[in-house]
């Protein structure tokens, strides 16, 4: 897999970072190029290096088994830093990657002086990326080189590019509550999803596509924080991880995953009584329910969210739940993780929030019956299973998806 | 807790850093002075931050539950890295570990290297470290290819502690010829720190401390230091030198790395085993003697890796272990077993295929292991206590209760 020198242009207010990209065997109908938009006022910031492309198509290149050829400017750091980066993930999915070759035509680290000096988050919006926000805003992060001065929000990641007008209306609502905090919401754009749907699992690629994205912006930038999803007592191999994430540094931006010895209803109680995210929290995963900041309460994640905050007394605060959730949604709540209910479980009970003991005594029940189940299924027909139920075309970030829908709009 | 401006002394061919410690409870029975001995001609790379001596006593002072107040420069990174350092070990012993704050005047950045950059590992001369300078040495396109400069040699870990002076002086001149033929310098460190952790924290949870300490006071002279791990990204609670915890300890300008954590032990020990340093110079011995460089070739280690190297073929190529490897030593090998880390099921799997007139005696030792760990598990203590008193590996403790002298004659 090959990719070529990246180029930047400047179209209708935008400054487009791309590369070409090269394939061996090219795989279903991946796009042939890879990019990142910013608004016009970021351009100052971009280098126009390789390093983004590189960390963030690693990925790629593991799954399908492609030596990966690099053009343009590389970081030393970052190569030796993505080989270790392989080992892991090779180490942790050893059935679908395999270490492949790293080189680079060119490499060579920026300079100092066109390094960044801010720090920087990943934000969604959702319980983890605001609980990392807050906690890294003056009043709460003594140290000046922590303080966080701005905010990714990345259009391509969770959101589809063709649904703009959620991305928008999310993008218009933080600038609303963050920006009067001194934080910069920076919107950003990237066709990376496109290239691994239906080929790797999101979970496994999403961590360097994230630091990817922040690589860009790498005259800006010299911490980046990505907010963990797991905490250590339950680390599963996962493709942003506070084991990894700091392998795809360069020698001017550090990865910092933060927040992974936070336990996630921790989170959800710090961020209760934080009125921006009273404001904005988004968790919702169901892309056809979901609009904006306004969450389906219905899916897993929201149910989580909204068990979470009800443990707290803070459900009825937060605009972006419809106000109730009521004893039989709790009964019927399945966690992705046991953990989560047992925390939850734990945090009720310190409370002495006896009305959520029971329906959380089944929630841990609901999901130990679940993996249980799941552990006698084959795992070949479980993967069978989940393709058909979810099949590729119907994949919201299918490249023809994007196509059709672009095409639909215009 | 107090670590005062740390300073340079020179004495005797070595080049000290040390840092007057002070505690706010005065009965802690904890050394008045922290340091780190180099080799004279390092005197004018060595910093007089106190970014090392906060890395080393760190875990100290959550023991204590004492804030730490640095007189010395501190670096900002450090600082932030160390608060989710704390989180993490208070998260696995919270009844030893309290979070404390860490206090400074003086919070600068560490200082950007004047030359290009270069890496140092660690080394014990045992397979963890062999396998990393192995795969360093030897980088290929698909693994990571650091500009390998140096290897760090402790005394006063848990390994060769400072009582230990005859061997340290005769390793320290062997394994300095030895690096020199591979083309890295050898820097002998010697350090006190240990005597900070006796009786209150376990050894596993105390290795990186006097290493990235040692590192740490030659940064920005040295950019980055590897750790070599016995540990894999599974088998990351309650444990140091993993890919959790070692890439915390980090500056501005160094970075410190776990090294061969996607790697298992058996295939670590087939990978050097065609290595003629490692042939030559393999040291994995848990015993616990001042004047014998070699191996006993008995201890849990030793049998480890010999069981290890003769199913691979390639025992006899070592001149630092016993040959030929007994049935008896077969069994005693599976009596030490550590679960977890599936060196059984490799040994087994090798043999099956390359050495099948060992696979009896693996799996019978297999056996004797797997029944002594369910008896430990499963009998109540006043049994165990017993039973067990006659089979237990020395405790390393003992050794840091001597009575040893600070370099220029002053007691510890």
């Amino acid at each position: 897999m090959i990719i070529a020198k990246p180029e930047i242009k400047h179209i209708n207010n935008r400054v487009i970072v791309s590369a070409q990209l090269s394939f061996e065997n090219h795989p279903l109908n991946k796009p042939n190029t890879a990019w990142f938009s910013f608004p016009q006022k970021y351009s100052p910031f971009i280098s126009g290096r390789a390093d983004p492309f590189a960390a963030s198509l690693l990925p790629l290149a593991l799954i399908l088994h492609e030596d990966l050829q690099i053009e343009g400017h590389l970081s030393p750091r970052l190569i030796n830093g993505m080989r270790e980066y392989q080992q892991a993930m090779s180490f942790w999915y050893p059935k679908m990657m395999h270490p492949v070759k790293i080189e680079a035509a060119a490499q060579e680290e920026l300079s100092i002086d066109q390094a960044g000096k801010n720090c920087v988050t990943l934000f969604s919006g959702g319980v983890d990326s605001s609980y990392t926000l807050m906690s890294h805003l003056p009043e709460h992060e003594k140290n000046p080189a922590y303080q966080v001065k701005g905010a990714l929000f990345i259009h391509g990641m969770d959101i589809p590019l063709q649904n703009k007008k959620s991305y928008e209306k999310s993008l218009q609502i933080f600038e609303t509550q963050l920006s009067p905090l001194g934080v910069d919401v920076i919107p950003c754009a990237t066709n990376l999803h496109y290239f691994t749907s239906g080929l790797l699992g999101w979970e496994t690629a999403h961590g360097s596509a994230l630091i990817g994205s922040g690589l860009v912006l790498d005259k800006m930038i010299s911490s980046l924080l990505i907010p963990a999803s797991d905490t250590i007592e339950c680390l599963v191999p996962l493709g942003s991880s506070p084991m990894i994430d700091h392998l795809l540094s360069t020698e001017t931006v550090k990865v910092v995953h933060q927040g992974s010895t936070v336990l996630r209803i921790d989170k959800v109680a710090a961020i209760s009584s934080w009125q921006p995210a009273r404001n904005f929290l988004r968790v919702c995963t169901d892309e056809d329910k979901r609009s904006a900041v306004n969450n389906c309460s219905k899916c897993e994640k929201c149910l989580r969210t909204m068990v979470m905050l009800q443990a707290c007394d803070s459900l009825t605060e937060f605009k972006t739940f419809r106000k109730s959730l009521k004893r039989k949604d709790i009964l019927k709540w399945t966690p992705q993780h046991v953990i989560w209910s047992q925390q939850t479980l734990k945090f009720a009970r310190d409370r002495q929030k006896t009305g959520l003991v029971f329906p959380l005594i089944i929630a841990t029940l609901n999901v130990k019956i679940n993996n249980a189940l799941r552990w006698l299924i084959p795992q070949r027909l479980f993967a069978k299973l989940k393709k058909k139920k979810f099949p590729y075309q119907n994949d919201v970030f299918n490249p023809d998806r994007l196509k059709k829908e672009s095409k639909d709009a215009s | 807790m107090i670590i005062h401006q740390p300073e340079i002394v020179s004495t005797q061919g070595e080049a000290i850093l040390q840092a007057r410690i002070e505690t706010d409870n005065p009965n802690t029975g904890l050394p008045e002075l922290l340091w780190f001995s180099y080799p004279e001609h390092w005197a004018g790379k060595i910093s007089t931050r106190t970014d090392n001596f906060l890395t080393a006593l760190l875990l100290i002072a959550m023991t204590l539950g004492e804030d730490i107040d640095c007189r010395g420069e501190l670096s900002p990174r450090l600082c932030y890295n160390l608060d989710e350092y704390q989180k993490i070990f208070a998260s696995w012993q919270p009844e030893v570990f309290h979070t404390i704050q860490i206090h400074s005047d003086k919070i600068t950045p560490a200082p950007a290297s004047p030359q290009t950059p270069s890496y140092a590992s660690t080394f014990s001369g045992g397979v963890d470290s062999f396998f990393t300078l192995h795969q360093l040495l030897h980088p290929t396109p698909k693994t990571a290819n650091w500009p390998l400069k140096y290897a760090f040699f402790l005394q006063g870990s848990a390994d060769i502690p400072l009582s230990f002076t005859q061997k340290y002086r005769e390793l320290a001149q062997h394994y300095s010829l030895v690096s020199q033929n591979m083309g890295l310098e050898l820097i002998p460190v010697r350090t006190n720190l240990m005597y900070f952790c006796v009786n209150r924290i376990t050894l596993k949870l105390f290795l990186e401390a006097p290493l990235s300490g040692a590192a740490l006071g030659l940064s920005p002279h040295i950019s980055g230091m590897f750790i070599p791990s016995g540990r894999f990204y599974e088998h990351y609670t309650n444990c140091t030198t993993g890919p959790l915890t070692t890439h915390l300890l980090c500056t501005e300008n160094f970075e410190c790395f776990s090294h061969g954590s996607t790697t298992t032990r058996f295939e670590k020990t087939k990978i050097i085993s065609d290595w003629v340093p490692a042939q030559e110079n393999l040291r994995i011995c848990q015993g616990w003697t001042n004047n014998n460089l070699e191996n006993c070739s008995l201890c849990e280690k030793c049998l480890r890796t010999r069981v290890s190297l003769n199913v691979i073929g390639k025992l006899e190529k070592f001149s630092t272990l016993k040959f030929p490897l007994s049935l008896k030593e077969t069994l005693l090998w599976g009596r030490w077993l550590e679960l977890g880390f599936d060196l059984e099921k490799d040994v087994l799997k090798h043999a099956w295929l390359h050495k099948k007139n060992m696979v009896p005696g693996i799996i019978l030792g297999t056996l004797i292991g797997y029944t002594r760990h369910c008896l430990k598990k499963l009998l109540p203590e006043w049994i165990k206590q017993q039973i067990f008193k006659w089979t237990a590996e020395k405790d390393p403790h003992q050794v840091f209760g001597s009575n040893t002298k600070k370099p220029g004659g002053a007691k510890q």
